[in-house]
């Protein structure tokens, strides 16, 4: 278990100015240098893991999606066009797109882990009885979790959602709508 | 959609649009005065915005520690093939194709037409044809389409027997609570991976932290490739993962003293018509093969096949480059004795694919000739034949005789193609002495030409009933078999037993027994819905037969119904003789209100199906 080393990469960047040793690891990783990939996966892996996390609820669909992010990386980066103060923005949509693709796909396997279960009630029993907000929102539909966390943790407007996920802008509001509501009920209903 | 909230609050949605909005809109809007005035709802508001903010705020965990490492391993499996390789590699992977694997090609396409090249041949034998199809469509798939991280991983690719081997497995949540794991194994005979074979256990993985197994196995003394999955120790679970996601699970090969892998494991995994390994997989065993068997006639032919071509833009251009690389082959290997039976079948099937009639004819003349016991060779003599005229089939069929020698797994191909030129010849004798071959546990025919002559012949009656019990029994027993890398297999054993006892029932019509017919139609229809799935439309129109013939009308124009609103456009037909067949029970209106029911039950049989398949887990 190792976490990817800091060297090269860095040294093909002046590191005075992050910018610009963002935008030559963006370079070296669309040119297929591993160790600027690793850079990158230092510096947004676990944005990239928390994002997926939160939208697919499941520690094993959050590696997955992240490792389909990085592994793609070098060639995805064909499509970026941004400057190196976009990538931040540019990445964490990527690994939106892909969370909603995996949960799409029908790959990700609905039955909630042991160890989701067992936060669940750990989560509780921190909280003396109350339920996290986390654990909450695990108890929403999918349907209602994603419109839910796209809106108030990513910032995408409705119309974005719905596109997003292929639905009317009518029913993105619905399902934000109904999210809170039973999210509201859930967390009264706890305590 | 606006409620009057005069002396009410707001709704919940209207006080949650009103949370997304600027608080400077609070005055111009009907809910943002009430909420202005109402304490109650402006606690509403704040408590919906906190919502938002809480998830913000909520601490989640970062990347793990071992993603990273799982990254790397996922690239460096991607590297020998995906598109993301390095220049480097793919010029080295070029070099070796052109250098050491492959004879010096000639320059002599000898005029063939394009048009020729283009044309695909129906033949479907063996080896080359579906593996080059299957690179050719993958090709052709979008450019980013990625490798897929892998639960399963193996340490090694290639293994002696007996050599333990060590598996990682990151498990699907469904066997993530399991203390430990079985290791089920594929091990195909001559190298076919049968997706229906039964499983065999391989071994245990143990739990070795939260997320990871771990455990040791090793490959059987005779085996040339096995494929690996993981299970919980019923098989009720097996991931399947990578089938699912068009990848081969882990596969490892035989290899020799010296750990490489052996020749015709190499051959056995990437000549293995069914189950073509994905092309990352594949792309790898080929590069091995031309490190290690530069000079072999297969490696020649299976490592272009499943050479990487990174863009394959023009098909013709391909058909073309495959023709010269063919004609080079042929003219290295055309005197050379002692080949292969699989370098002789592909030679032959290649020139089949490729219109070369002249040198596959001579290949397969001389596979005959070097093998005659290769389950091939009977199917690539009888397909150039495929085509001819009806009145020459009988002749074709009587030269064939002795080279269809026995019916096994290949000669399957060999016999669908006697059996076609036998029902054209119009020789009835031929076609019952080839429909005779058919399979035992294969009925199919029976519901067709020969049913009339089973009426009138109580033996030939009596020995296909035995037949059907036989096929039965079969089936029952694969329902309660062991697991099998196709996930419904199960479920289509208790299928086919329906077919077969459906069958069953037709023969009890067919010798007069309406009445026990009818019963056990009705049983095989109510097994269906109840498991749920929807009955096949030939249970409901033998039924309908047999309702028909107990004067039960209104219950034969509902199945006819039924079997007239399939989608498969032949059974349609029936509708063209319905008034025929209800007599003077048939109206318009009355079939008009049939077909409308059946086509509720269909939609929620189907519904209720898919709906019981989900809860299965797909």
């Amino acid at each position: 278990m190792h976490r990817p080393r800091h060297a090269t990469a860095v040294s093909l960047a002046d590191d005075d100015d992050p910018a610009r040793a963002l935008r030559d690891r963006i370079e070296a990783t669309r040119l297929g240098d591993r160790e600027a990939l690793g850079e990158l996966f230092i510096e947004f892996g676990d944005d990239v893991f928390r994002r997926a996390l939160r939208l697919t609820g499941s520690r094993a669909d959050a590696e997955d999606v992240t490792q389909d992010v990085f592994v793609r990386l070098p060639r995805a980066l064909a499509g970026f066009t941004g400057t190196s103060a976009m990538f931040g923005a540019w990445i964490r949509r990527v690994a939106v797109r892909q969370a909603l693709m995996l949960l799409r796909s029908g790959r990700r396997r609905r039955e909630v882990t042991v160890e989701g279960v067992a936060n669940l009630f750990a989560a509780a029993d921190d909280t003396l009885g109350r339920l996290t907000i986390d654990a909450a929102l695990q108890r929403l539909t999918d349907e209602h979790r994603l419109v839910f966390l796209l809106k108030e943790v990513e910032g995408y407007e409705h119309r974005e959602i719905a596109e997003l996920l292929d639905i009317s802008v009518a029913n993105s509001e619905v399902r934000l709508h109904r999210a809170r509501r039973e999210l509201r009920e859930l967390l009264r209903g706890s305590r | 959609m606006m409620r009057p909230t005069i002396g009410l609050h707001p709704a919940f949605d209207e006080l949650s649009a009103f949370a997304d909005r600027a608080d400077t809109e609070v005055t111009r809007s009907r809910v943002g005065r009430h909420v202005a005035r109402c304490a109650t709802c402006r606690h509403a508001v704040a408590e919906i915005r906190a919502l938002g903010e809480a998830v913000r705020a909520s601490e989640m965990p970062g990347a793990p520690a071992g993603l990273w490492a799982r990254i790397e391993r996922s690239l460096d499996n991607d590297v020998a093939s995906g598109p993301g390789r390095s220049a480097g590699a793919e010029r080295s992977v070029a070099i070796a194709a052109t250098r050491d694997a492959e004879p010096p090609a000639s320059d002599s396409p000898k005029g063939r037409g394009v048009s020729t090249t283009i044309r695909r041949t129906s033949l479907g034998i063996v080896l080359v044809v579906g593996a080059l199809a299957a690179v050719m469509a993958m090709d052709a798939r979008e450019p980013l389409a990625a490798a897929t991280p892998r639960r399963l991983t193996t340490d090694r690719d290639f293994a002696r027997p007996g050599m333990p081997i060590t598996l990682h497995y990151r498990p699907i949540d469904a066997l993530a609570h399991e203390r430990s794991l079985t290791v089920w194994m594929l091990v195909p005979g001559k190298g076919e991976m049968r997706f229906d074979q039964a499983l065999e256990r391989a071994g245990v993985l143990r739990r070795v932290s939260g997320l990871d197994f771990t455990g040791t196995v090793a490959l059987p003394d005779s085996a040339l490739m096995v494929t690996f999955v993981v299970g919980d120790s019923t098989g009720d679970i097996i991931d399947r993962t990578e089938l699912r996601n068009g990848q081969m699970p882990a596969v490892v090969l035989a290899a020799d003293s010296a750990g490489r892998p052996r020749l015709d494991a190499l051959i056995a995994a990437l000549g293995g018509e069914r189950g073509s390994p994905d092309r990352a997989t594949s792309s790898r065993w080929a590069a091995k093969m031309r490190d290690l068997y530069p000079s072999a006639p297969e490696t020649w032919i299976l490592s272009d096949v499943h050479a990487q071509r990174s863009v394959i833009g023009d098909i013709v251009k391909l058909f073309e480059s495959r023709e010269r690389k063919y004609y080079s082959w042929h003219d290295r290997l055309e005197h050379r004795a002692g080949l292969s039976a699989e370098t002789e079948t592909m030679m032959a099937a290649l020139g089949w694919e490729l219109m070369d009639t002249t040198r596959a004819e001579f290949w397969v003349t001389r596979l005959l000739h070097d093998h005659p016991e290769s389950p091939s060779a009977p199917a690539l003599w009888i397909d150039r034949y495929r085509d001819v005229p009806n009145d020459s089939a009988a002749v074709v069929l009587r030269a064939f005789e002795p080279i269809y020698t026995r019916p096994n797994e290949a000669n399957g191909r060999a016999l669908e193609r006697a059996l076609m030129l036998a029902d054209r010849s119009g020789d009835s004798a031929l076609v019952r002495r080839w429909h005779a071959r058919i399979d035992p546990r294969n009925v199919s025919w029976l519901l067709g030409s020969e049913l009339p002559r089973l009426a009138d012949d109580p033996a030939a009656l009596a020995d296909v009933r035995r037949r059907l019990m036989d096929a039965i029994t079969d089936a029952e027993g694969r329902m309660h078999g062991g697991p099998t890398l196709y996930g419904r297999s199960r479920f289509f054993a208790w299928y086919e037993r329906q077919r077969l006892r459906t069958r069953l029932a037709a023969l009890q019509l067919v010798a007069g027994d309406a009445m026990g017919a009818k019963s056990a139609l009705d049983s095989i229809a109510h097994d269906m819905e109840m498991k749920p799935s929807c009955p096949t439309p030939e249970t409901m129109r033998w039924r309908a037969e047999a309702s028909r013939r107990l004067g039960a009308m209104d219950d034969a124009r509902a199945d006819l119904a039924y079997v007239a609103t399939t989608e498969n456009w032949q059974l349609q037909r029936v509708g063209d003789s319905v008034a025929t067949l209800l007599g003077s029970a048939y109206s318009k209106s009355s079939w008009n209100d049939a077909l409308r029911n059946a086509r509720a039950f269909h939609r929620q049989c189907w519904v209720d199906s898919r709906d019981a398949r989900s809860r299965a887990g797909g």
